[in-house]
């Protein structure tokens, strides 16, 4: 097995999902540009039928980066808008459907919230189509695949999400 | 239904009331402190701890007390000796606010309340000629513009706490909440928004008056100040501002009084109300709740209905 | 900054055929805090962890990556891993790059950049992760059990016999609950008296279990393994020590008053026990009846009773048990007919209810087994059977379906058809639901060899007519309106909650649905838990089923509690909410949102400015906290956090991830 001492870490490789558009990481060519999409998927539900779908060998495109959350009720509104004010070009929030989630009542709290969520981002002036939110049991890979497939063409074809100037 | 705000005209007689009542309390030992107002520099009523009968003579009511006193109420949060305040209608939903987020113990409290049918605005108010203002201060406004916003529509004249009336409850038309503001924006076209979202962040200098004045804004640390994590960039930029103000928002909605006082301290003039209005019409769009400003045991993110509104996106 | 290891798995070619490993492996090495990094065959493997636990030792590694498959497989076995290192085991990320990676994205080149940004977050998330210990808590093992029907009891029986105290508690005199007022028992027509009777008397002389019968919860608080109860014992009027049971006192009692145990059928006295066979055999005293009581002379059975038991100046008495756990089996009541007037259920003495039935055709009933109708104790001619009264209707009742009704009213019929050989039996029915071993045969000879008719339909109207009741429906099979005409009409009521079934729930803080029927906490991978750790379900308290179904759901409950008594301390899971009470504002908003009634308020005292002031705080309940994290939206000054999943953590992962994609955030 290859195994190596560290390097001194003094430069942080550039990311690189998403980077193409507006400049290229020094010594990588031009790609086509990517989206770049946030996933908070329960454990419970989602991210067991993302791995579902995985076990089924189901392709669909390498946009969406999950992040997991032990159940929709614990995504906190300020993670999404976190997400597109770092750059994100869409967020996709999934977890078990209504009335089954592992803690039986969170994701009717979350489905408040993201209603709420919703109409604002919209207000905003955050494309609605670049937050999605999906109930997505740990048996639906299939949906699982669908969702991100559709939802990388939707936000491939909006081009990279607006930005609303520095952060530091 | 709008309302139609008028100024009490027996003002002087209440402001008398008052004084008596918190010289009252006072010299009786029964409050330890009184919080009112006084009148400040320019004319204006600014926030007042008056802590003996005699100090009790400087309270001011008069139709300009329109700053909310119940967020003072957090500077005496330690010591256990009791706190005499004045509210109006809108002063008291401020006040519920506080105590429905168990911010302030209500057996710590006396509370004096006014029916109030209208107060102006000062910065209004200020902007209008010497012999102008002198008539309105005397006989009450002829444009109903010199009001508060809030005076339009507020269905909650008198007082919802209060241990002692200074006078008669006025008659109560209730009418259901319009967001006319936010109807309009709703109206432009997305981007057109977000371009004037963004001119409004940009001029926000972050000097943070529209949290400090809120009663909803009451937590022991804001998360906007803390260091880990760092819920919000300490650079000044239109996107930390959005944060900002979406945090905010977001954490007052189902508990915004919807008194519009972040408003009318904002330093720049912002229109602040437009970002926390959507979130009270939505509220009632989507769960049901027909007065979302009235602070309630059950706030609307803290319950659900199994039949609310489907959330899942097709496609 | 802390050292990082990353192990980058191959998992055979499963991993590295898409990925390529080495690419990625180069990429890591240039992360901050990354000091090792490492490519595994397969690390899940013996030699694959002896490698991890090597590298750990070798390298001085603080934290640890695996990027390999789903956490959802492999995170318990690396942590294990670490713990053997002797790391604290929540010092490890994973990154999935098998499920959510290679398995998915044959692109190479993107499966690559993918499989990195996801190590990337990874490394970027451990390095926020905190050290976390499992807690424990101890475990009284006694239980309570709620209600004694034969959920009850069956709950008792196990879990005394399992080697632990039980305390059940009766709020009617007697145990036995519904099923001592049954007669034969579906679908095998044993008498259902004959299979309880022993079962009752098993769990009054069971050393293990206190019987408390006449009395009442009144209080419950704290939580799993802890609970403090608090019991009202009704008074009697009857001192149980010296009563023997010999009920002189019962035949003497002037005062008689319907039964409720005969549902209406039969009287009762003002000093009774339900049922001759009662357990305990003891009477008590009708307060609200008895004529001494109310008039202030009689004193009959006092006068009657050699043993000197009658006691009218007994008192109810609080008795205050500590448990670990609770089953509740509090049963169902009966929806009333009388809703539907067009039944004329009520109106019609010859009109009766299926629990009424029972009673009429109990060799032990009021009319001694023999089917008399009520108004004039002729034997009837002619029965029909009325299903679905309540059930099923959304209008007029409730919208589910009370799955023992089909059996028992089938069961009522060919009882009948037994018993009076010329007779004619009708079952209208909308449905008929046999869903149980021998269910359906039961029903086929029903009809074959006994010969009863069954008619697709609900009645619109049931009148009198002479001394006869005509049933008129519209038989939906035919289509076309039928018309019986009988002798007496049997109602299937709906099995709704106990009338006081919120109450109850609210006392114990678990909840229950629409109905009244309380929540499991899963609806089918946790049928017999609450959401209330250490309480647990049996019986039609959790919604309508049969004794056979009943008695399973008890035993299930029996023995989930058995299995907590297994140990005398519980491991709380350490990736919990946990309270900063320094920031905590004490406004108790995550309290409702809660689903475990997890959160509390609780006094903190501080010295500010030297002043020694209180103030209430937030506090999450270790041993009821299932790591849900509902409650850190729900805070708005971040008090609340969720360990292993801190806002921190959420944060860097996103940031992480985005950070470098666009050139202005850089
Ligand atoms: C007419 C009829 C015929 C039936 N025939 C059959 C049949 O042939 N075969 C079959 O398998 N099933 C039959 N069933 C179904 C059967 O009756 C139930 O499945 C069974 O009785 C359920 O038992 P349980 O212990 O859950 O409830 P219950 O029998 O209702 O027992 C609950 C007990 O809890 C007590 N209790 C309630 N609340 C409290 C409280 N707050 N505190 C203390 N104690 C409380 C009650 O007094 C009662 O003793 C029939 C039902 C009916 C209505
Ligand atoms: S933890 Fe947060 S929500 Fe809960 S009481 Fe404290 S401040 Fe309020
Ligand atoms: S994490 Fe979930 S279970 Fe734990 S206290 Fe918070 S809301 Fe309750
Ligand atoms: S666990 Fe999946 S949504 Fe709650």
């Amino acid at each position: 097995m290859a195994e190596s001492a560290a390097t001194p870490a003094e430069s942080r490789p550039p990311g690189t999902a998403g980077t193409a558009v507006e400049k290229p990481p020094a010594g990588e060519e031009t790609r086509e540009w990517e989206p770049v999409i946030v996933g908070f998927l329960c454990n419970w539900c989602s991210y067991a039928g993302a791995d579902s779908a995985g076990t089924a060998r189901m392709v669909h495109p390498t946009n969406v980066r999950i992040v997991r959350v032990p159940c929709s009720g614990r995504v906190n509104p300020r993670f999404v808008l976190r997400a597109f004010q770092r750059g994100a070009d869409g967020v996709l929030i999934s977890g078990c459907h209504p009335g089954d989630c592992h803690y039986s009542t969170g994701n009717f709290y979350a489905r408040r919230r993201l209603l709420l969520l919703k109409g604002y981002l919209e207000y905003l002036g955050i494309d609605p189509r670049r937050f999605r939110t999906h109930w997505v049991s740990a048996s639906e890979g299939q949906k699982w695949a669908e969702v991100v497939r559709s939802m990388c063409e939707e936000v491939k074809a909006l081009g990279p999400a607006p930005s609303l100037g520095n952060l530091v | 239904m709008p309302n139609n705000p008028t100024l009490d005209k027996n003002m002087t007689e209440t402001e008398t009331a008052l004084r008596r009542e918190a010289a009252r309390l006072l010299s009786q030992g029964e409050v330890a402190v009184f919080l009112g107002h006084e009148e400040g520099w320019d004319g204006v009523p600014v926030p007042f701890a008056a802590s003996t009968a005699a100090e009790a003579g400087r309270l001011v009511w008069n139709p300009l007390s329109a700053p909310h006193l119940a967020k003072y109420l957090l500077d005496r949060l330690e010591g256990d000796e009791k706190v005499g305040i004045v509210v109006n209608g809108c002063g008291s939903l401020a006040l519920d606010r506080i105590l429905k987020d168990r911010r302030f113990p209500r057996e710590r409290l006396h509370v004096v309340g006014i029916p109030c049918s209208g107060m102006l605005d000062p910065a209004r108010v200020a902007a209008l000629s010497d012999e102008e203002r002198e008539r309105v201060l005397k006989d009450g406004p002829v444009d109903p513009g010199l009001f508060l916003d809030r005076c339009s529509w507020c269905d909650v004249p008198n007082p919802v706490v209060s241990d002692t009336l200074l006078s008669e409850p006025l008659p109560v038309v209730r009418h259901r909440p319009e967001y006319p503001r936010v109807a309009e924006l709703e109206a432009m076209d997305r981007e057109e928004r977000a371009e004037y979202l963004r001119g409004l962040y940009e001029r926000c200098i972050r000097c943070f008056a529209c949290r400090n004045v809120c009663p909803a804004c009451n937590c022991r640390e804001c998360c906007l100040d803390q260091w880990e994590p760092l819920w919000l960039g300490r650079a000044t930029s239109p996107a930390e501002q959005q944060m900002f103000h979406f945090i905010r928002a977001f954490d007052v909605a189902g508990r915004c009084i919807r008194c519009g006082e972040c408003e009318r301290v904002c330093s720049v003039g912002l229109p602040l109300m437009e970002l926390n209005d959507k979130f009270l019409k939505d509220i009632t769009e989507l769960f049901g709740v027909e007065r979302p400003h009235i602070p309630a045991d059950v706030e609307p993110l803290g319950c659900f209905e199994p039949g609310d509104p489907d959330l899942e996106d097709h496609g | 900054m802390k050292r990082v290891g990353v192990f980058l798995c191959w998992c055979g070619s499963n991993i590295a055929a898409t990925v390529d490993v080495g690419k990625v492996a180069e990429r890591v090495r240039l992360l901050p805090g990354v000091v090792h990094v490492e490519e595994n065959k397969y690390t899940c493997s013996e030699p694959g962890q002896a490698s991890i636990i090597k590298a750990i030792k070798e390298h001085g590694l603080e934290r640890v990556v695996v990027a390999a498959c789903s956490p959802r497989l492999h995170e318990p076995t690396f942590r294990r891993t670490l713990e053997t290192a002797g790391l604290n085991p929540y010092f490890l990320e994973m990154a999935n790059v098998r499920e959510h990676c290679s398995w998915v994205h044959p692109d190479r080149e993107k499966a690559t950049d993918k499989a990195f940004d996801l190590v990337r977050m990874a490394v970027a998330r451990v390095l926020k992760n905190e050290p976390l210990a499992r807690g424990s808590i101890t475990i009284e093992k006694r239980a309570l059990v709620l209600g004694g029907g034969i959920a009850g009891i069956q709950a008792a029986l196990d879990i005394a016999d399992a080697g632990h105290e039980v305390i059940l508690v009766e709020r009617e005199p007697t145990i036995g609950g519904r099923m001592a007022q049954l007669d034969k028992t579906f679908p095998t027509l044993d008498c259902s008296s004959c299979i309880l009777t022993p079962k009752m008397v098993d769990a009054a002389k069971h050393p293990k279990i206190t019987l408390y019968t006449y009395s009442e919860l009144e209080k419950v608080e704290g939580y799993i393994g802890n609970f403090h109860v608090t019991v009202r014992k009704r008074a009697r009027s009857v001192d149980e020590t010296l009563c023997t049971g010999c009920g002189l006192c019962q035949t003497k009692c002037p005062t008689k008053v319907p039964s409720e145990f005969d549902v209406g059928t039969g009287l009762r006295k003002a000093i009774y026990t339900p049922f001759p066979q009662a357990v305990p055999n003891k009477p008590v005293i009708d307060r609200e009846n008895c004529t001494y009581y109310k008039t202030g002379k009689c004193r009959v059975c006092e006068r009657v009773c050699e043993a000197k038991a009658i006691r009218f100046d007994q008192e109810d008495v609080l008795v205050e048990e500590r448990v670990g756990a609770i089953v509740v089996a509090t049963g169902f009541d009966l929806f009333d007919c009388s809703v539907y007037g067009e039944y004329g259920y009520g109106l019609y003495p010859d009109v009766i209810d299926a629990l009424q039935f029972e009673r009429l055709i109990n060799a032990s009933g009021p009319t001694e087994g023999k089917i008399k109708r009520p108004s004039d104790h002729e034997i009837p001619r002619s029965v029909a059977f009325v299903l679905c009264v309540g059930s099923r209707d959304e209008q007029k009742g409730v919208s589910y379906c009370s799955r023992a009704c089909c059996m028992y009213s089938v069961k009522h019929a060919t009882q009948y058809m037994d018993k009076v050989k010329d007779g004619r039996a009708y079952v209208f029915y909308m449905d008929i639901r046999t869903p149980g071993k021998a269910y359906e045969e039961f029903y086929k000879r029903s009809s074959v060899e006994y010969g009863v008719q069954f008619i697709r339909g609900r009645p619109s109207k049931i009148y009198q007519k002479g001394d006869k009741l005509i049933v008129k429906a519209e038989d939906t099979l035919l289509g076309r309106p039928v018309e019986a005409e009988v002798e007496m009409v049997v109602l299937a009521p709906a099995m709704v909650p106990k009338r006081d079934a919120a109450r109850t729930a609210q006392t114990l803080g678990v909840s229950y649905d629409g109905f009244g029927f309380l929540n499991e906490a899963h609806p089918k991978l946790r049928p017999v838990e609450t959401n209330t750790a250490g309480i647990y379900l049996a019986g039609v308290c959790q919604g309508p089923k049969d004794i056979p179904d009943t008695v399973a759901q008890a035993s299930a409950a029996g023995a989930k509690v058995a299995a907590l008594f297994s140990r005398d301390e519980m491991a709380t899971e350490p990736m919990i909410a946990r309270v900063d009470e320094a920031l905590c504002s004490g406004c108790l908003w995550c309290k409702p949102v809660c689903p475990y009634k997890a959160i509390e308020a609780r006094t903190v005292t501080e010295k500010v400015h030297g002043r020694t002031v209180s103030r209430e705080v937030a506090s999450v309940n270790a041993g009821l906290c299932q790591g849900c994290g509902a409650c850190t939206v729900a805070c708005r000054d971040g008090a609340m956090n969720l360990q292993g999943f801190t806002n921190e953590q959420v944060i860097t992962a996103v940031d992480e991830l985005l950070a470098g994609l666009r050139p202005a955030c850089s």
